[in-house]
């Protein structure tokens, strides 16, 4: 591990922004915190960074605690939200802010700043007020400062995330060439959970000051371990359920080797062999919800375990269509309380009567219900 | 923050010098003959000439407010609401009269409207009377020069405020139905409240201070800061003393009810908003009679001026009983390069302003980054003891001063600099500490803490960081503060007279000592020399300015 976080934790006042938070990075990868605003992801990167001492947990970078050391004693590069140029410096004397910090002597800064201007596509530019940049210039000059001072550690804070849609997505895979280009281990903070997919080898989604997860991005996505993190990955149906109740006295482990939970209209739907320990875990009579992704879900005539219910709008999204279905008597949590569908083939229209279903092979994650008694 | 040695040592140089001395002053009032006494309150509060000063003050700062609003006001509307030729250019020479010090204004007004002044003859002349038909003295004297001067802030305000306002306010009571009357009294007038108040707290606190109009306007009216000059030159130590501290009390009490009556009164616009538009005038009289009043207000405001200026140009002995000076040459002008004795007095002042004004802009910058960017307890009480300068009048800084530094006790940081050079550079340093403080911390606002951060990550440390990042992006912003303390400093007056040595005396004291002798040229020609140094500076000022960062429009 090049940088190592341990039982990290800040407090403003009564609030808790980082919370015992531990964090491991390997030379070379490029790891992304993510999560919602206020959860402490910020913090967290300014506390790496040393911009805010921890009152608690320590941080060490290639074997030293760094805890105590101040920001510039870290010497790692930092690209801001906003940029954070230099109004009163031109591109040049921006890039070369740090190497003159550090007294290189003028020939090598002056080679050095060309270079990292060219590798962000920006030679010529020496000259420019960075005012007269476009916002996606502003961003790579940016980026070419921090990358100027050669850091061990390359930490981003949302860097991309004033930029338009189309420019955001084409920065991303240049930012990620440049850094993989460049062999830098790198520290990025998103809110943006499909921008932290495009970007990281592996991403840590944070809540309440906590990494509730971390893995890459195919892990989190496919085996979330808790409702936030599946939530936070991307589009999914929340289905409220119960274990069925059998004999009294049963335990759970003498249910049967099926394990069985019972949709809100009494439908029961059986749970992929994974899903054992969740459901063992899950008292009877208590409730859960089941996650399920709209693409796991099927248009499916065949199966009498099927729901029933009418398309009320289908929605083209490019490689998929994205169907949303209402069925009667069943509760869906969030959203239109409708059955979302992802599909690849242009299926029914809406209006039509479907059967839907689990299609063969779909992961379904049972949690907890987080209100209790539900 | 590990910086615990600047906070410590910002406060320290503060309590030094903006609360101890005042202790003194508070402790010498109570101290009589080595013993504890409250004997000087006593007499304070039954001598009936002390409490015609203390009542003479209260109404002529009260007046003052009103007189000045009614002057100001109006004029703002006229100028902001209005479009018509010359608009721009006397709109701006309204505002003109800020820039001047008080006593120029004051010596101004006197040349045209006093007992011997042009206007004053004029009218002799044109009514065939034996006297003058008015003498200049008293307390509606004071009123009204005051009232001259001090209508700027209101002016200010109001404009400042009217280009503020959401003109979709208007526009939407317009539209509910009210008239233009309604409208304005009921939407227009209470938006501007603000800036109304802002201005009223300005203009009293500056006439409560005033020192130059009572004291050569008031004839044998009495206020607290003339009494308090006349006790200290007769030598009533502790009479000098109460005075001071119920002036500063007095003005104390009555920042405080009146930024009481601020609070919560900031209307900020709901949504975007949009400027109002200049109305152009429609109707035929109104096209006349809207430039005429507004174009010969202004004109009338500036006339002690334009005296100023012709006066200056006057040869001692060449206007004594006439209407106007007979004849006019540059001796003046030639005597402030060849004649020691008023030369001297321009290059101490420039001398003292700027040592004082180098200090104000490191002091200041110190204070306004731990201010905006530090975190530590007590904040409040430095920023307090930072504005606590601006609340009390010049003089009762002067004679705490006075008080203060006139004994050698380097054990309790106390030297003797009364009687020296050094003495009034400290007094513009400290009345100065305020504005300059105020303008380095806009500035600090005015950009992004996390461009400090981004300089640290880079590899700079704090003071690296401080002299090629904070400091150039403050400075734009911090030297107009530098300006208009130099230039207050310059032209300073009420705390000189009571600390000036001979041989270090501004120009200031040196106008009134011409204006004994009689040499109105002379005096006059120093108005000058300080208006067109303050003119300079300024225009280099504003140039400084938008080539700086912080104002300039993003180029290319």
């Amino acid at each position: 591990m090049i940088l190592e976080v341990a039982g990290a934790t800040r407090r403003f006042g009564d609030v808790v922004a980082v919370d015992r938070l531990d964090l491991g990075l390997r030379r070379g990868e490029f790891v992304t915190l993510l999560g919602p605003s206020g959860c402490g992801k910020t913090t967290a990167l300014r506390l790496i960074a040393g911009f805010e001492t921890p009152d608690a947990g320590r941080i060490r970078f290639e074997d030293t605690d760094v805890t105590a050391w101040s920001p510039q004693r870290r010497g790692f590069g930092m690209v801001f939200q906003n940029y954070a140029l230099f109004p009163h410096l031109n591109v040049f004397e921006n890039v070369a802010f740090g190497l003159r910090s550090r007294k290189r002597p003028a020939e090598e800064i002056r080679s050095r700043v060309r270079e990292a201007l060219e590798r962000v596509d920006l030679d010529g530019y020496q000259e420019r007020a960075v005012q007269a940049l476009s916002g996606g210039q502003q961003q790579r000059v940016a980026l070419a400062r921090a990358l100027a001072i050669e850091p061990a550690l390359l930490l981003l804070d949302e860097p991309l995330s004033n930029l338009d849609q189309a420019l955001r997505v084409r920065t991303r895979a240049e930012l990620r060439a440049l850094v993989k280009e460049l062999e830098i281990t790198a520290l990025f903070v998103t809110h943006d959970q499909e921008e932290a997919f495009d970007l990281s080898d592996r991403v840590a989604v944070m809540r309440d000051g906590r990494i509730r997860q971390i893995g890459t991005p195919r892990e989190l996505y496919e085996n979330p371990v808790e409702r936030f993190v599946a939530a936070f990955m991307g589009r999914v149906n929340v289905f409220p359920v119960r274990v069925p109740t059998g004999r009294a006295g049963e335990s759970p482990a003498s249910r049967g080797r099926e394990p069985r939970v019972e949709l809100s209209n009494g439908l029961r739907w059986t749970l992929p062999g994974d899903q054992m320990d969740a459901y063992e875990r899950l008292e009877p009579g208590r409730g859960g919800v089941l996650l399920v992704r709209p693409e796991d879900l099927a248009f499916r005539d065949d199966s009498d375990r099927a729901l029933s219910g009418m398309v009320r709008d289908r929605r083209f999204r490019g490689a998929l269509t994205l169907y949303q279905v209402e069925v009667e008597g069943l509760d869906v949590d969030g959203g239109s309380g409708r059955v979302e569908i992802a599909s690849a083939s242009l299926g029914p229209s809406a209006g039509t009567r479907v059967r839907i279903g689990p299609r063969p092979g779909a992961r379904l994650h049972l949690f907890p219900s987080d209100e209790p008694g539900r | 923050m590990s910086r615990a040695w600047l906070v410590g040592g910002v406060f320290a140089l503060l309590v030094w010098l903006v609360l101890y001395p005042h202790l003194f002053v508070l402790g010498d009032s109570v101290w009589i003959d080595g013993a504890l006494s409250l004997d000087g309150y006593r007499r304070f509060f039954t001598t009936p000439a002390e409490l015609e000063a203390l009542w003479g003050s209260v109404w002529i700062s009260v007046g003052s407010v009103i007189l000045s609003a009614l002057m100001g006001i109006p004029l703002a509307f006229l100028f902001t609401r209005f479009d018509f030729p010359g608009r721009t250019i006397f709109g701006a020479l309204a505002a003109l009269p800020v820039l001047l010090p008080p006593l120029v204004g004051v010596i101004a007004f006197m040349f045209l409207y006093g007992e011997s002044g042009i206007f004053t003859r004029s009218a002799q002349a044109a009514l065939g009377l034996e006297r003058p038909p008015w003498r200049l003295v008293g307390g509606w004297a004071i009123l009204l020069v005051h009232a001259y001067s001090m209508y700027v802030y209101f002016y200010l305000f109001t404009a400042a405020g009217l280009a503020r306002l959401d003109a979709s306010a208007a526009e939407a009571a317009e539209s509910l139905g009210a008239g233009r009357w309604r409208t304005l009294t009921r939407v227009t007038l209470p938006m501007l409240a603000p800036s109304f108040l802002a201005a009223s707290l300005l203009v009293f606190m500056t006439s409560m201070a005033s020192f130059s109009a009572p004291y050569i306007f008031g004839g044998g009216f009495r206020v607290l800061t003339t009494q308090i000059f006349a006790s200290k030159v007769s030598g009533q130590v502790t009479m000098a003393m109460v005075e001071t501290v119920v002036l500063a009390t007095v003005s104390l009490l009555f920042l405080w009810i009146l930024s009481r009556f601020q609070r919560g009164r900031e209307f900020a616009a709901v949504g975007k908003g949009v400027a109002a538009a200049r109305t152009e005038i429609r109707s035929t009289w109104a096209r006349v009679l809207i430039p005429v009043v507004g174009i010969g207000a202004v004109l009338v405001l500036l006339l002690p001026h334009l005296t100023l200026v012709l006066v200056s140009f006057v040869p001692e002995g060449a206007w004594t009983i006439q209407i106007l000076p007979t004849r006019y040459d540059l001796d003046n002008y030639r005597g402030l390069f060849s004649n020691p004795q008023l030369w001297v007095p321009i290059w101490n002042s420039l001398q003292m302003a700027t040592i004082a004004t180098a200090a104000n802009l490191v002091f200041c910058f110190l204070i306004a980054y731990l201010l905006v960017r530090g975190r530590f307890r007590g904040k409040g009480a430095l920023l307090t003891l930072t504005m606590l300068p601006w609340a009390l009048p010049g003089t009762v800084i002067a004679v705490a001063l006075a008080v203060t530094f006139s004994a050698n006790q380097p054990w309790f940081g106390r030297w003797v600099l009364v009687g020296s050079f050094w003495i009034l550079p400290l007094a513009y340093f400290i009345r100065n500490i305020p504005l300059v403080a105020q303008a380095a911390i806009a500035s600090f606002r005015q950009y992004d803490p996390v461009l400090e951060e981004a300089s640290q990550s880079l590899g700079a440390g704090w003071t690296e960081t401080m002299r090629r990042v904070a400091v150039p992006l403050v400075l734009p912003g911090l030297a107009v503060g530098g300006l208009l303390a130099w230039v207050a400093a310059l032209g300073e007056f009420v705390s000189s007279i009571l600390l000036y040595t001979h041989r270090s005396r501004p120009i200031s004291i040196e106008i009134l000592s011409q204006l004994r002798a009689f040499d109105f040229g002379a005096a006059a020609a120093l108005g000058v020399v300080l208006a067109a140094l303050m003119t300079l500076a300024f225009a280099l000022g504003g140039r400084f300015v938008r080539g700086g960062v912080a104002t300039g429009p993003p180029r290319g």
